[in-house]
């Protein structure tokens, strides 16, 4: 499976606060109606906390979301 | 959908039927087109529309009278469209011939006996075909040449040199059994000579003879030219079929005039008089004002008086092919998964159509398939559906008269009364239990038109079968419905329940005596869910006369009413055309009267629809019981501007109505054990972001408890600001917040339905 480059921001100033490490981009899985995807997210390496930001959930994840809805 | 399912619903939509004038002109010319393509000075394409459909068209176009003109939808409207005259101005106009271009032959020839326009017209069609025509006459033109402009002439004459139409003037052939040995048809063109020969027209349709390759004019023949063109065709495609050896028959009823079922409406078509031809006929300018005078025949009826159709750009014909391609699809993107949940099932369209063509039922019936399929996409309904599923557990209240272990009687106000005014809930159910001398009890739950509107039958089924249960153990009251929806659901889906709608009991108790004094008048809105019931609606009227408002029919009201924009489940499926129905709805409230007037509703939901576009809209219980109770959120303001109920405020309001009501008539508080949760406040960003993207707060304690028995979050540490999400079943949510002595403070939040899987 490729993974997906979506997010070009710089993420350095993010920490996860249980494990105070910084999110560092991590190949993450997602998952929709039967579609999984490999995407590079921000993660704290530690836990394995992974963050969404806004600006991805309500446009480009929204759009595959729907894409994938009318399959 | 069975493919013979979709052509008895294509069959009913007549949008696509001829318009009157092509139905009735035998040659069945494309009049819209060649008006449209004239009234715009498109002379040359409009040339090209008669060529297309016309035989001979340099002649045809120069002698037809105008049968069309008989039933032009325009004949009342200033007279019908002046076809004959625009038909030679443009022949005389154009400047440039469309090419004419015969198929490949077909190694066939036919013989044609006799002159005149059908001859002509004949050999013309045959020859297209790639048949080549031999006209036997010496005086073929001899009828038509006068009438003819002599340039027109010498291009047809071009034109039938291109298509290798041949003139001879030998003799006429005595032996027509022998002729028929060497020819593959022969046609009998004039009245004279079918009289000459021994045959006999057996069929007046195919005008076939009793000698099988013979096919004539019948005699005696009383024809107008633009019949006799008709003949001439009728002969070249009984010809071609007999040499191809196909049915003669088949698919002919429409080949010469007949009725169209198209029907147009014109009520709102104002009258424009026929432009006169002068003795040279039109010019340019007369010419292009009386081509604009057609109409355009078409239906688009329901398209023009519904939203929902005219947002996917086409009519109800177009939309069965899409909903039956959408389900036949198997890989590769359903296209119309949007449209079929689009509809609010109102069921305007079907009272409008001409041929009762009713939307409603086709994309009920899709969304049940796709939902047994498995294909209904699950972002369509589920917010709706939840918001059900909480209405008939947290929410749900059923309750015998305090004291009663029985009830004659059971309020239902629906969901949504109690959600979005629950101090109308209170103070009608006590005004119907001082009312009425048998017990009353109370009964809140969700009637299942949501489920319902889903497609989703099993849930429908047990949602009817828990208010059947519920009902029983209540000692089977009437029910006394407060909501038009959950009437017609009873009706539909619950019928061996007694029902008898609120309006129908207060007229006969008779009103409250504290009725809140309107201003008026007030334009008044039906919901659509009382599209078919006309009791509820006339109950609602003497309510209203008695106590002496006075009010405004709109355009579209009673059985002809408009969906508020909720219908069907509008607004969870597509936000964005709700909110364009509702507008609408209030567009058309406001037209009916010149100065701004109130709109008065008797239904919660449409109160909150159109409230939403601005339009002050107040419901009848707003009048009736204008006594406010602080304890239900209420606020004792014009009821008319009383902001639209948030769907977090709508939960909380179900939930605050039940205990208040434990409480304060049952006396069986519910000990609600308020635990030391932290507190959570919103930022207005954010409580805007929530109503957008449907986020309760609900929700939002969800991802705080989860924080707090985690404590695990992200932050970022240039805004300072906390990041943390949880998902509770198929959405995830996120916040981003600042904690403040164990306060939150709510500053965005956002969710997605993909799920995380995070590595390992
Ligand atoms: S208005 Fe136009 S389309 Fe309608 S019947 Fe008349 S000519 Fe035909
Ligand atoms: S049921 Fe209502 S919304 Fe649906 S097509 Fe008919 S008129 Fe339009
Ligand atoms: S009203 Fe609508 S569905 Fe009915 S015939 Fe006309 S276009 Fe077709
Ligand atoms: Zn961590």
């Amino acid at each position: 499976m490729n993974t997906l480059q979506v997010l070009h921001d710089d993420f350095s100033h993010w920490k996860c606060t249980q494990c105070n490490e910084q999110l560092v981009f991590t190949a993450v899985e997602l998952v929709y109606l039967e579609s999984k995807f490999s995407v590079e997210l921000p993660t704290c390496p530690a836990c394995g906390y992974v963050l969404i930001p806004e600006s991805l959930a309500t446009s480009k994840m929204a759009e595959v979301e729907q894409l994938l809805e009318d399959k | 959908m069975e493919q013979h399912e979709l052509r008895q619903w294509e069959a009913q939509c007549t949008q696509e039927d001829a318009p009157h004038c092509q139905a009735q002109c035998p040659l069945h010319i494309d009049v819209r087109t060649f008006c449209k393509k004239m009234a715009a000075g498109k002379i040359n394409e409009a040339w090209a529309v008669l060529y297309k459909s016309m035989p001979m068209p340099h002649i045809t176009a120069n002698i037809c009278n105008g049968l069309c003109m008989e039933t032009c939808l325009r004949k009342d409207l200033g007279g019908s469209i002046n076809m004959p005259e625009l038909e030679s101005y443009c022949a005389a106009n154009a400047t440039k011939n469309p090419p004419v271009r015969p198929l490949p032959s077909k190694g066939k020839r036919v013989l044609i006996i006799g002159g005149g326009l059908s001859a002509l017209a004949a050999a013309w069609d045959l020859a297209k075909k790639g048949i080549s025509p031999t006209i036997l006459s010496t005086e073929a033109y001899d009828d038509v040449a006068s009438n003819i402009p002599e340039k027109a002439f010498e291009q047809h004459e071009q034109a039938m040199k291109k298509l290798g139409v041949l003139f001879s003037s030998e003799e006429l052939p005595e032996d027509l059994a022998e002729i028929c040995t060497k020819w593959d048809a022969v046609l009998l063109a004039t009245s004279e000579v079918a009289n000459q020969y021994p045959c006999e027209l057996i069929n007046p349709k195919t005008l076939q003879t009793n000698i099988s390759s013979v096919f004539t004019v019948p005699f005696p023949c009383i024809a107008t030219s633009i019949e006799r063109i008709a003949l001439g065709r009728t002969l070249a495609l009984s010809a071609e079929r007999s040499i191809q050896n196909v049915s003669l028959t088949a698919g002919r009823d429409t080949e010469g005039p007949y009725q169209s079922r198209l029907q147009t409406a014109v009520s709102s078509v104002s009258s424009l008089p026929r432009l006169p031809a002068g003795d040279e006929g039109y010019d340019e300018a007369t010419a292009m004002l009386e081509a604009g005078r057609c109409l355009q025949c078409e239906c688009m009826q329901c398209v023009n008086n519904c939203v929902y159709l005219a947002e996917f750009k086409s009519y109800p014909k177009v939309y069965a092919r899409h909903i039956y391609n959408n389900a036949a699809i198997v890989m590769g993107t359903r296209h119309a998964n949007k449209m079929i949940n689009s509809c609010m099932l109102c069921g305007l369209c079907e009272e409008i159509c001409p041929e009762d063509f009713a939307v409603q039922n086709l994309c009920l019936t899709a969304r049940q398939e796709m939902v047994a399929d498995s294909t209904m996409p699950p972002s369509a309904h589920e917010f709706a559906l939840r918001d059900m599923a909480f209405a008939n557990t947290a929410g749900m209240l059923a309750k015998n008269a305090p004291s009663a272990s029985a009830s004659t009687y059971a309020f239902f106000p629906g969901c949504q009364l109690p959600a979005i005014s629950p101090h109308l809930v209170e103070s009608t159910y006590n005004y119907l239990r001082d009312s009425l001398e048998e017990p009353v009890g109370l009964f809140i739950h969700c009637c299942g038109a949501p489920a319902h509107w889903a497609g989703q039958k099993d849930l429908t089924e047990a949602t009817t079968r828990q208010i059947l249960q519920q009902w029983e153990i209540m000692g089977k009251p009437e029910l006394i419905t407060g909501c038009p929806t959950c009437a017609s659901m009873f009706a539909e889906l619950l019928p061996q329940i007694p029902t008898r709608s609120l309006w129908e009991v207060l007229e006969e108790v008779g009103l409250p005596a504290k009725a809140r004094m309107p201003q008026q008048p007030y334009v008044l809105h039906d919901p659509c869910s009382t599209r078919h019931d006309e009791p509820m609606r006339a109950h609602v009227r003497a309510i209203i006369e008695k106590l002496a408002v006075s009010i405004t029919e709109p355009r579209l009201s009673g059985l002809l009413t408009e969906c508020c924009g909720f219908g069907g489940l509008l607004d969870s499926a597509n936000p964005e055309l709700s909110r364009k129905a509702s507008q609408h709805r209030a567009e058309t409230l406001s037209a009916c009267t010149e100065d701004e007037q109130d709109v008065l509703t008797y239904c919660a939901m449409c109160r909150d629809m159109l409230a939403r576009t601005g339009k002050r809209t107040i419901h009848l219980l707003d009048i009736l019981f204008p006594n406010c109770n602080a304890a239900l959120s209420c606020c004792d303001a014009d009821p008319a501007t009383i902001p639209v109920t948030g769907f977090s405020d709508r939960r909380e309001n179900r939930i605050r109505l039940k205990e208040h009501l434990l409480t304060t008539v049952w006396g069986e508080a519910e000990s609600v054990t308020k635990e030391n949760a932290p507190t959570i406040t919103y930022t207005e960003q954010a409580a805007a972001n929530m109503e957008e993207r449907r986020i309760l707060r609900s929700d939002i304690r969800k991802v705080v408890d989860y924080v707090e028995a985690t404590n695990s979050s992200l932050f970022n540490t240039q805004t300072q600001r906390n990041v943390a999400s949880f998902r509770p079943v198929g959405v995830t949510y996120w916040i981003e917040y600042t904690k403040d002595n164990d306060a939150y403070c709510i500053h965005n939040v956002w969710s997605h339905r993909m799920q995380i899987i995070p590595p390992k």
